[in-house]
């Protein structure tokens, strides 16, 4: 099924108001947030900012690219910044091969290190450390823009890159050329782009495109194409992990530590995390919060990551392969788990804060909503509804190592059920993570 | 070209790190203790953060005797009253409400937090017991609203002005370069 087929929304991505009719109204919005962060209430449960932030757009940011791939990033204020400072003072550099080669590392390695730096400095709780950071990534996009072609930044630097490509790989939407058109075509418009339109801004080529990942669905290829060669396809939800042709260990990690980070956000939120706290500044003899979060932190993420290896070296047995090549091949079998409970983490937000949206938003105009409750839904639902997704989440786990095992070498059998068992125990570790009481962070 | 670039990755890289380390320093505890002595018991009170801002404040309680000794099992007791600058020493006032600390992990010390809902002068009132006997202290201190920090908004808005600058110019300069070679070959 091809979406272009439809002749309205085939019209609607040739024209010229895709996808500035999204990216504009959100630029306002994030402008007023930037503002508000900075220089609005400084309290979290006041500020707009905050509330607009993290409770509804970091809650849907999972869903989105689960339904609709990268969407976001084309729409994305940060994606819109860049083209802006391109436009007017841009010296379109080409990308030095460092950030072809390292890109991946450098987005996992901010990934978590601002992960480490929100519960340090609590980044999400202050509406003045949310801001900061804000400035920070509007600064970088600035740079970036200044000085690269295309969308650099959004490729090889975001942070949320990482993450986005490998839930979108996921996802229920992929963008591809029609191969048999494609494999005639001597223009290459896509990529390279019209006197009209510019190129592919993620530096894809939808030739030869097999992945998902760094699409963003902006529009420009299928303005571009003079043969009508681009599909915009709905897909059944993890089908581009079942055959992956040339998997990346830095994928593969990602997707891991992704797991141990999700768990870690869980554990900070339980009620039992004090306790916990105190325990280990005993065991470590310091009170410095540094000291102890981030031997939590890094003890959340070595473990998921330790037993991807111990898995990969037990199946070793079975299929032949080295830790290394089964730690890169099955860490994509993580990515629907990774997303399941992420979602289920951030609906507790959504579901049991989300209100403070609008209670922020009318504290725009002086309306005071003290005292009222927050939740839409009561937290066994919430926590109803994780349950849910966590199983599906791990099904969808379960099958994609299958589907990997039965696409490689070795014992089918013997492979399926080594992962098969990683991820449950990911998922029972998920399971009793949210049937644990957690505290808000409105 | 090159020249140009790095020059713009400094100052990014400079520009950011001070930003970060402004942020990075913003909540490490300070030495801001305030000392007083009640019937030759000292009491030092500090608070984590550098200012004492609204909202809630972790703080820290340590008392010492005469003879510079630790005092444990003092059972510290803190209230916190807003000071709104009228006279109330005629009027029948009910007891306030008292948080209970806790023993740190250093003999003497205790620790426990207070919310101040607004900015302005605050009164706190300690009480300990030593050998028995209740003690009584107060202490007025100012909670100052957590506003904007214009420094770091200024910060970055002049990071930001730069680094477009001079990306203009760069960009006025190298596209001179080519029309003038275009000229050329022509």
């Amino acid at each position: 099924m091809n979406l272009l087929a439809n002749k309205h929304f085939a019209n609607f991505l040739r024209s010229k108001w895709y996808p500035g009719v999204f990216q504009w109204p959100i630029a306002i919005v994030f402008a007023f947030i930037v503002y508000e962060l900075n220089i609005g209430p400084s309290e979290a449960h006041d500020n707009f900012g905050t509330a607009g932030t993290w409770v509804l757009w970091w809650a849907i940011l999972p869903i989105m690219l689960l339904f609709l791939g990268r969407f976001w990033c084309a729409i994305c204020p940060f994606g819109t910044l860049n083209d802006i400072i391109q436009k007017f003072v841009g010296n379109n550099r080409p990308v030095p091969k460092f950030l072809k080669k390292y890109g991946i590392w450098i987005i996992d390695g901010s990934f978590i290190m601002i992960t480490w730096s929100d519960h340090i400095w609590g980044v999400v709780e202050s509406p003045r450390g949310s801001g900061v950071l804000l400035l920070m990534i509007v600064t970088a996009v600035v740079l970036s823009g200044a000085i690269f072609e295309r969308r650099v930044w959004c490729r090889y630097l975001c942070f949320l890159g990482g993450l986005s490509g490998n839930y979108t790989r996921s996802g229920m939407l992929e963008l591809r050329g029609t191969p048999d058109i494609c494999s005639k075509c001597k223009v290459n418009a896509c990529y390279k782009g019209t006197e009209q339109v510019p190129g592919c801004p993620m530096f894809e080529f939808p030739k030869v495109m097999d992945n998902s990942a760094e699409c963003n669905l902006c529009g420009n290829c299928v303005k571009n194409c003079p043969n009508n060669s681009i599909k915009i396809s709905p897909r059944i939800p993890t089908k581009e992990l079942w055959l992956i042709k040339k998997p990346r260990i830095e994928v593969s990690f990602l997707a891991v530590v992704i797991m141990g980070i999700v768990f870690v956000q869980n554990i900070t939120m339980l009620e039992a995390w004090k306790p916990l706290l105190a325990w280990l500044e005993n065991a470590t003899g310091t009170e410095s919060y540094y000291v102890t979060f981030t031997i939590t932190f890094l003890v959340a993420m070595i473990i998921p990551i330790a037993m991807l290896a111990l898995t990969g070296l037990i199946d070793g047995k079975f299929n032949g392969a080295t830790v290394k090549e089964n730690f890169t091949l099955f860490g994509y079998a993580v990515i629907p788990l990774d997303m399941a409970g992420h979602i289920a983490h951030n609906l507790f937000h959504l579901l049991a804060e989300g209100k403070s949206v609008v209670y922020t938003a009318l504290g725009l105009f002086g309306i005071e909503t003290h005292g009222a409750s927050a939740a839409f839904v009561d937290d066994p639902t919430i926590q109803m509804l994780q349950y849910i997704l966590v199983v599906i989440g791990t099904i969808g786990s379960i099958y994609v190592a299958y589907k990997l095992a039965s696409a490689s070498k070795g014992n089918l059998l013997g492979t399926s059920v080594t992962y098969a068992l990683l991820m449950i125990v990911f998922a029972v570790a998920n399971i009793f993570l949210f049937s644990l009481p957690m505290v808000m962070r409105m | 070209m090159r020249y140009i670039a790095n020059c713009f990755i400094l100052v990014f890289v400079l520009g950011l790190g001070s930003m970060f380390c402004e942020l990075a320093t913003a909540n490490i505890p300070e030495n801001n203790g305030m000392s007083k002595s009640v019937d030759g018991i000292t009491m030092v009170l500090a608070f984590k953060a550098e200012k004492i801002k609204k909202g809630i404040n972790d703080l820290e309680i340590v008392l010492h005797d005469e003879k510079d000794q630790a005092l444990g099992k003092a059972n510290v007791r803190i209230s916190a009253g807003f000071d709104d600058g009228i006279d109330m020493s005629n009027m029948v006032m009910p007891e306030p409400r008292f948080t209970v600390l806790t023993e740190g992990n250093e003999q003497g010390h205790y620790v426990g937090n207070a919310d101040f809902t607004s900015a302005g002068k605050w009164n706190l009132k300690i009480r300990f017991t030593v050998q028995g006997q209740e003690k009584k202290t107060e202490l007025n201190i100012v909670v100052v609203d957590n506003g904007p920090n214009w420094a770091v908004i200024g910060g970055f808005s002049a990071i930001i002005t730069l680094i477009i600058i001079v990306a203009g110019i760069t960009k006025h300069r190298s596209t001179r370069k080519e029309v003038s070679q275009l000229a050329d070959r022509a």
